[in-house]
């Protein structure tokens, strides 16, 4: 999702509709909101840096039968205001939108001053509170078309960093499926939709059948989809750029005991155990996820929990590095054959290893 | 050397950081250049002997996006280690961004008292820091930071308990983000009498001049005192705010073109 994109979706409907007002917590947004601001200044309200004011202004304009749409960066406008989300939206259910842009690690070298990676847990506490957190264009519009209907408060993280263009169709209340595959499921939302369809296109180039589905709802839930994944008996993975506490991969963790099932389970999630460095995003999903590896670690737990009565083949990892031994991109594929048709490959820049074996559908 | 050969020297290793990470904040940062020099230098009485120390001075940079500029002091005037400059915002073993990482005393940079990476958070630590303490603190602030409601709590606090071994240096450059301050919500045009109103002393200067920030700092009063610094945000590049825009031109790095436009007119000097 661009910024473009937000401008489009969000002011057309802002132009038509009498009733949406904009709040905006300031932050190299307001050339975006420039000509609207001009057509219509009673209607878009630039409260400067002051996050826990601008959350109770839109709760006072929303009391008054108006849908408001707060826009700033994730991180301030929950954390941040908190308490005046808590009480002005969700316990008044006043009909406020809160848009969270930069969500997740994206404005990695700022620090984790600026990191929402709390924020779905933080909304999905409250009562009355809807959270959404698309991943990609077709979801954000479907979101917010949902968001002008529903009566409510409502939480969409929004990134302007990784927006999957992909098609495919999206229903609010419910799990979206992007690949409908059969031997492991990878459920994700957000940024990690992006990368959920590359990594699932490699796979199903290295033979494997994914299950891709984004979750871009997150409260309220759709358990019966949830269920009917776990009842299929595959492993299950869940990916998302947020802490443990009240994310995906706890909710899912609840089902899976609460039901008493024996399901292969994999969350991956930040660990909330290291946050003394910075750098880039890639740097940090390399360093602050529970795992060393995202891919390597899903094939790995795949392999693992692989079915037995199917037949496998050998399945490799191509790895590109870096002057300083850093990992820059890594291919999966099955057989020699395949690497040696690869005539432009460098020896001494890549490193290729067995990885395991892996299902022939 | 002198103050002003000093100066040019911080901005070199500013400009040269901000380039070698390819990050942005170089205006915020030059903002408040001068005021950062004359604290570490002249009035706070930091050195690397008690840097670690529970009892001394503070200096706290509450307007974070300046983070660039106070390493780039703290470097020039031998506090920080210059290799230091060389990991700013970078992968791997990065230590300094908006806020600070760990255990700061731990990796040689405990001379940077508080981590803040959020705006509004500077001052009301400060106050902490100086309640019931005989050492002096110093926090900077922005104009268009004090649009975030926890300073003026604290600036009620220390208005009416006479807290008076903290001093608030406003940051005036009329500038944040996305416009000028006065074009979204004005802390700029009244910003000293509203602080008087509180119970301050209040002293009005230029902000790019040694000799009178010094003055200012040097100034005993009877009410507690603020420093407002009268400063232009990106001092040496401001004629990149046109070709950039408001947005680009606080977060984003310069480009090679406008680096050595800046290089050439920080020689000039």
């Amino acid at each position: 999702m661009t910024v473009e994109n937000l401008k489009n979706v969000v002011l057309n409907e802002a132009y038509k509709n009498e009733d949406v007002y904009i709040v905006y917590v300031d932050g190299a947004l307001t050339a975006f909101f420039d000509d609207f601001a001009k057509q219509f200044p009673n209607k878009f309200i630039n409260v400067g840096i002051a996050e826990a004011e601008a959350i109770s202004i839109a709760s006072g304009l929303a009391l008054r039968g108006k849908t408001v749409y707060v826009v700033g960066l994730a991180q301030y406008v929950t954390a941040r205001a908190y308490e005046q989300v808590r009480m002005d939206c969700a316990y008044n259910n006043a009909n406020v939108k809160i848009i969270g842009f930069i969500s997740g690690l994206s404005s990695c070298k700022a620090g984790y001053s600026h990191w929402a990676i709390e924020d779905i847990n933080l909304m999905s506490n409250l009562p009355n509170m809807t959270v959404c957190c698309p991943g990609s264009d077709v979801e954000f519009r479907e979101v917010f078309k949902y968001s002008l209907k529903h009566k409510g408060p409502m939480y969409i993280s929004w990134n302007t960093a990784k927006c999957a263009m992909k098609k495919y169709s999206v229903d609010v209340n419910k799990i979206s499926t992007i690949y409908s595959g059969f031997d492991f499921a990878l459920l994700t939302y957000g940024v990690d939709v992006s990368f959920g369809i590359d990594f699932c296109e490699n796979m199903i180039k290295a033979g494997l059948s994914p299950m891709l589905l984004s979750v871009h709802t997150l409260k309220p839930l759709d358990e019966t989809r949830i269920n009917e994944i776990l009842d299929m008996n595959i492993p299950v993975i869940t990916l998302e750029e947020h802490l443990y506490n009240g994310s995906l991969a706890s909710k899912i963790s609840e089902i899976i005991a609460t039901r008493g099932l024996r399901v292969p389970f994999l969350p991956i999630y930040i660990s909330d155990s290291k946050f003394n460095i910075l750098g880039s995003v890639k740097f940090l999903r390399d360093k602050l996820f529970n795992v060393k590896n995202i891919e390597n670690s899903i094939v790995d737990f795949v392999y693992q929990n692989k079915n037995k009565n199917k037949k496998f083949r050998l399945f490799y990892s191509l790895h590109k590095f870096d002057k300083k031994g850093r990992l820059i991109e890594n291919f999966y594929f099955c057989g020699l054959r395949l690497l040696k048709k690869r005539k432009k490959i460098n020896k001494d820049k890549y490193k290729y290893y067995l990885f395991g074996f892996l299902p022939i559908n | 050397m002198n103050d002003e050969q000093r100066i040019r020297r911080v901005k070199q290793y500013l400009f040269q950081t901000a380039q070698k990470a390819r990050v942005g904040h170089i205006p915020s940062s030059l903002s408040s250049v001068e005021i950062m020099y004359v604290l570490y230098n002249k009035i706070a009485n930091i050195t690397k002997n008690n840097a670690n120390d529970l009892d001394r001075n503070r200096v706290i940079i509450s307007k974070e996006h300046a983070r660039l500029g106070q390493v780039a002091v703290l470097a020039e005037a031998g506090l920080i280690d210059l290799k230091l400059l060389d990991k700013f915002m970078c992968d791997e073993d990065s230590i300094l961004g908006h806020d600070l990482y760990g255990v700061v005393s731990k990796r040689n940079i405990g001379v940077i008292d508080v981590a803040c990476g959020s705006l509004g958070h500077g001052l009301p630590f400060g106050v902490g820091l100086a309640w019931d303490s005989k050492y002096n603190v110093y926090v900077i602030v922005g104009d268009g930071e004090l649009q975030e409601g926890t300073n003026w709590e604290s600036i009620i606090f220390i208005g009416s308990k006479k807290l008076k071994n903290i001093t608030i240096i406003v940051d005036r450059n009329n500038q944040q983000i996305d416009n000028y301050v006065t074009n979204i919500v004005d802390t700029y045009s009244n910003v000293a009498r509203q602080i008087e109103a509180f119970g301050f002393d209040v002293i009005e200067c230029d902000g790019h001049n040694v000799y009178e920030l010094e003055k200012a700092f040097r100034i005993e009063t009877s009410k507690p005192k603020c420093i407002i610094a009268n400063t232009i945000k990106g001092k040496d590049c401001q004629f990149a705010l046109n070709e950039m825009g408001f947005g680009r031109f606080h977060a984003a790095p310069l480009s090679d073109e406008n680096y050595q436009k800046v290089c050439q007119g920080i020689e000039v000097l």
